[in-house]
């Protein structure tokens, strides 16, 4: 049971501000996605939570208690690093029962708590296989059964699937997210996966250059990115220039028609299985939009340098003011799509 | 929300304890490299009582022809033994790596043989061979052996090995792709000789360059038995230091000493990285082609390993014949060591118990500094420093350490702007503890880069995970770190060993009439004319040494085992 409160944490290497501002609260139980670009500072985050770096300012609370100062040990915190650093001389069950090496525990009660762990990640028939002989995803499950050895309180997985091919991340996806929810255990994940984020957070903070962009649900962040590095950051979206603000919106909420909208010439057309991705040139606005239509929709009509319209439904339109923010980040990519 | 300072706070840092070691460590290479170099330099720009008199000495050993002269003939010495013994190494290493040849293995175990051996045991076999009752001088081949020629050939059988170790490892961080471009280009096997294998080896060519330079600049074994009237820098330190006691002569001659030694060790370190970063991840091992003139390589390797094996076997030869070249009846008189010195056989066994005493103790002092060093969080200065200092004894011959430790273990008492402070180190003088621990600075440096190489390799994440985990740092070292590093620890201990068997530069200086060593003792015999015996103990230290080696290389098979269990895929 732990609920965590991260207070104006703020972090520097040298003039380089890894971390600024750093505010949130987690409650109990929740699965927290730390989400954003390599260098944003995310696993900087998750370790100043660990305790295995220290922040300049701020506070971290566990549980109402402050840990700011703790020794990791101290915190209670499972921890799957990045590379697993599974010891390679030791099995998946010698691994997995290092961390009750020194403490003073019942032999049977480890052998039955390990024993509890390799069944819940389904390792029972590799559990005396070393590391270099475990797939990746074993690999990766060895290491979240050692982190959970101790009973801790809360989960910190630090980019626990980057390692992994596409079919193997699914799948284990789905496990990391059943484990959470069978130990009803608080979990911090940092990932650069956007995808990853969606479909495992309970809520997602964005990150970009050691500050917080958005913290909300998956779907709230999809459909209401509070500013312009979110909206491109998740998804897709086009930028469209109107005057002194720019309307944002995505691909799939954009129709073509043959009368209503804004004029456009359809500039290139893409098949991408599930769906084809329209690059089309708006005649007034004199930018590239990017729409995209369902296959089992009729795009045959749709040749190249044909002249088509464009409607954006008014409650799928975004606005972002044309201001000091949104300025050198949407003019810089509206000016190079043209 | 009030904004405080928390850097005060040590989150994931070290505990007191390793703490403690870091600075424990840190003053230990202070008291064993700093302080006795200090020391020496001390001595160089003082008189013999003790007052500052700046260059003086300086001045007055080059003002005097003699000691002048010394001079140019080490420089001369050390520069004709680098240009034969490098070129000699950069064909054999080329057969090796290039050429398919066959009996490969023998020849490169063989080269290894001078490795196994005090540099006295060369100049022994080439007065055999040689000297004024040598078997080619005999039958009328004479080369005037006392003097540059017998030290220069000395010399090269004494560098070449580490030259072709050097180089060795250039050729074989090679990229194949190279090759195969320039023969799709048609480049013939000289055109490619010179025009990829050089230029992708440059940096290990320079390093070797400068390290035979510097090795045979300060080797002493050699010019002691060979050199004859011909005096080099080695062994005036020895005649000044042993001979005349005026120790602020042997300070100036030591500091010359560092010289050469400290541009190679600059060098080797800059070439060093340049020649690993020519190698990526990327490369392909080199593919070997059988070509025509290939068995003219063979040969060449046969006959240089030819010439190192007859070295070994001419001093194995001279050990077992009564009295040459007059009565060649085989025995082992020579080998009752008690006839020709009252310390019999016992600097044989002083060697051997100082030896394993050396290696144990330093691999296990330098695995544990290397480590802390390596992986700890705290304490970054004095860890950088104690980097540093752990490398300085690259730079220094043997001569230097010992006699920098006389003036600096020897003294009763130091100066310090007046008041006179006990040294407390002063027991260790003339004891074993001052012979290990001038084993153990002495051949610090090498062991030292291997342990820290092997640590870096080692996940950096280990140590976190057992902090997250309330598990003693010393569990995981001993459970995971020293597992994973058994090969480069065991390594370290024959390297140790095989040289605190054969040296003799750091030693002569400091050993007690009781603590004789196996190396002393074949220059005394030898000095006293006992030739035979000096060879017979000089085999004894190579026997030796070869055995530890087979029994290292057992017993690495039964470790290779092992760790191959969790290592195979």
């Amino acid at each position: 049971m732990s609920s965590i409160a991260i207070d104006n944490i703020s972090k520097k290497f040298g003039n380089f501000f890894a971390l600024k501002d750093i505010n949130f609260k987690l409650k109990d139980g929740e699965f927290l996605c730390l989400l954003g670009p390599s260098g944003c500072g995310k696993t900087t985050l998750l370790r100043v939570i660990a305790g295995l770096e220290e922040p300049d300012t701020g506070h971290i609370f566990l549980n109402g208690r402050e840990i700011t100062g703790l020794h990791p040990s101290k915190r209670n915190f499972g921890i799957v690093f990045q590379s697993y650093a599974l010891f390679p001389n030791m099995s998946a069950y010698e691994n997995i029962a290092f961390g009750l090496a020194n403490k003073k525990i019942d032999k049977s009660e480890i052998k039955s708590r390990i024993n509890e762990l390799i069944s819940l990640v389904n390792l029972e028939h590799v559990k005396h296989k070393y590391p270099a002989q475990l797939s990746g995803g074993e690999q990766q499950r060895v290491a979240l059964a050692r982190a959970l050895v101790l009973k801790p309180d809360s989960l910190l997985l630090d980019e626990p699937l980057s390692a992994l091919d596409a079919k193997v991340r699914n799948k284990l996806r789905r496990e990391i997210r059943e484990t959470h929810e069978k130990l009803k255990i608080t979990t911090i994940m940092v990932t650069h996966d956007q995808e990853e984020a969606l479909t495992m957070a309970d809520r997602i903070v964005v990150m970009d250059k050691g500050r917080i962009m958005q913290i909300d649900t998956p779907q709230n962040i999809y459909e209401f990115p509070s500013n312009p590095f979110v909206a491109d950051f998740i998804g897709e979206i086009n930028f469209i220039k109107n005057q002194n603000h720019f309307k944002a919106i995505r691909p799939e909420n954009i129709n073509i028609n043959g009368g209503q909208g804004l004029a456009a010439k359809i500039n290139h057309r893409e098949f991408r299985g599930s769906f084809y991705r329209i690059t089309l040139f708006l005649i007034n606005e004199k930018q590239l939009i990017k729409v995209d239509i369902p296959s089992n929709k009729r795009t045959d009509i749709l040749e190249n340098n044909q002249t088509v319209f464009v409607d954006l439904p008014a409650e799928k339109i975004i606005i972002y003011e044309d201001n000091e923010n949104t300025f050198n980040y949407i003019n810089k990519k509206t000016v190079l799509s043209s | 929300m009030p904004i405080f300072n928390l850097n005060k706070r040590k989150l994931a840092s070290d505990n007191f304890f390793q703490k403690l070691l870091i600075y424990v460590f840190f003053i230990f290479l202070i008291i064993t490299i700093i302080l006795p170099l200090f020391s020496l330099f001390n001595k160089a720009f003082n008189d013999r009582s003790g007052i500052f008199i700046g260059f003086e000495n300086f001045f007055k050993y080059f003002s005097n022809p003699a000691l002048s002269q010394s001079v140019k003939n080490t420089f001369f010495i050390s520069a004709t033994t680098t240009i034969i013994a490098v070129f000699l190494a950069l064909l054999y290493v080329y057969s090796i790596s290039r050429i398919q040849i066959r009996w490969k293995t023998f020849f490169k175990y063989i080269v290894l043989l001078p490795l196994f051996a005090p540099t006295m045991l060369q100049g022994i076999s080439l007065v055999y061979l040689f000297g004024n009752k040598g078997i080619f001088t005999n039958i009328g081949l004479n080369i005037n052996l006392y003097g540059a020629v017998g030290i220069i050939i000395s010399e090269i059988l004494y560098t070449f090995p580490q030259a072709y170790l050097i180089l060795l490892v250039g050729f074989e961080m090679t990229d194949y792709r190279l090759y195969e471009a320039a023969e799709t280009l048609n480049a013939s096997r000289i055109k490619q000789f010179f025009k990829v294998t050089l230029p992708s080896v440059k940096y290990s060519f320079i390093s070797a360059l400068f390290v035979c330079f510097s090795l045979s600049f300060t080797d002493f074994g050699a010019p002691k038995v060979v050199g004859g009237d011909y005096n080099v820098l080695a062994t005036d330190i020895y005649k000044q230091i042993v001979g005349q006691q005026n120790f602020s002569m042997g300070a100036v001659v030591g500091i010359i000493l560092l010289f050469p030694a400290i541009l190679s060790f600059a060098v080797d370190r800059i070439t060093t990285r340049k020649q690993n970063a020519i190698f990526s991840s990327r490369s392909v091992p080199f593919r070997f082609k059988r070509e025509k003139g290939d068995y003219i390589f063979f040969i060449y390797c046969l006959i240089i390993s030819g010439l190192i094996a007859l070295l070994f076997l001419v001093a194995v030869f001279a050990s077992l014949v009564k009295v040459w070249p007059y009565d060649l009846t085989l025995t082992l008189a020579h080998y009752n060591f008690k006839t020709v010195s009252s310390s019999g056989i016992k600097p044989y066994i002083n060697s051997i118990i100082i030896s394993l005493i050396s290696a144990t103790l330093g691999t296990i002092l330098i695995f544990l500094s290397a480590y802390l060093i390596e992986k700890s969080r705290s304490l970054k200065i004095i860890r950088l420093l104690s980097y540093f200092f752990s490398i300085i004894p690259l730079a220094l011959p043997g001569l230097v350490i010992g006699i920098s430790y006389i003036f600096f273990f020897n003294r009763l008492s130091f100066n310090f702007f007046g008041l006179a402070i006990p040294n407390i180190f002063n027991f260790i003088y003339g004891t074993i503890i001052i012979l290990i621990l001038s084993n153990i600075i002495h051949f610090y440096s090498v062991p030292f880069i291997t342990a820290n190489t092997t640590l870096k390799k080692i996940d950096k994440e280990f140590e976190n995970v057992s902090n997250s985990m309330a598990v003693p740092g010393s569990i995981t070292f001993l459970k995971v770190t020293v597992p994973l590093s058994i090969t480069a620890v065991m390594e370290n201990f024959m390297y140790i060993f095989v040289n605190s068997m054969t040296t003799v530069s750091a030693v002569i200086f400091l050993y007690s009439s009781n603590l004789k060593l196996a190396s002393i003792a074949v220059v005394h015999m030898e000095e006293g004319g006992s030739i035979a015996a000096a060879a017979s103990m000089a085999v004894l230290i190579v026997l030796t040494n070869i055995i530890a080696r087979i029994i290292y290389e057992v017993i690495l098979k039964k470790v290779r085992r092992k760790t191959d269990v969790w290592k195979k895929r």
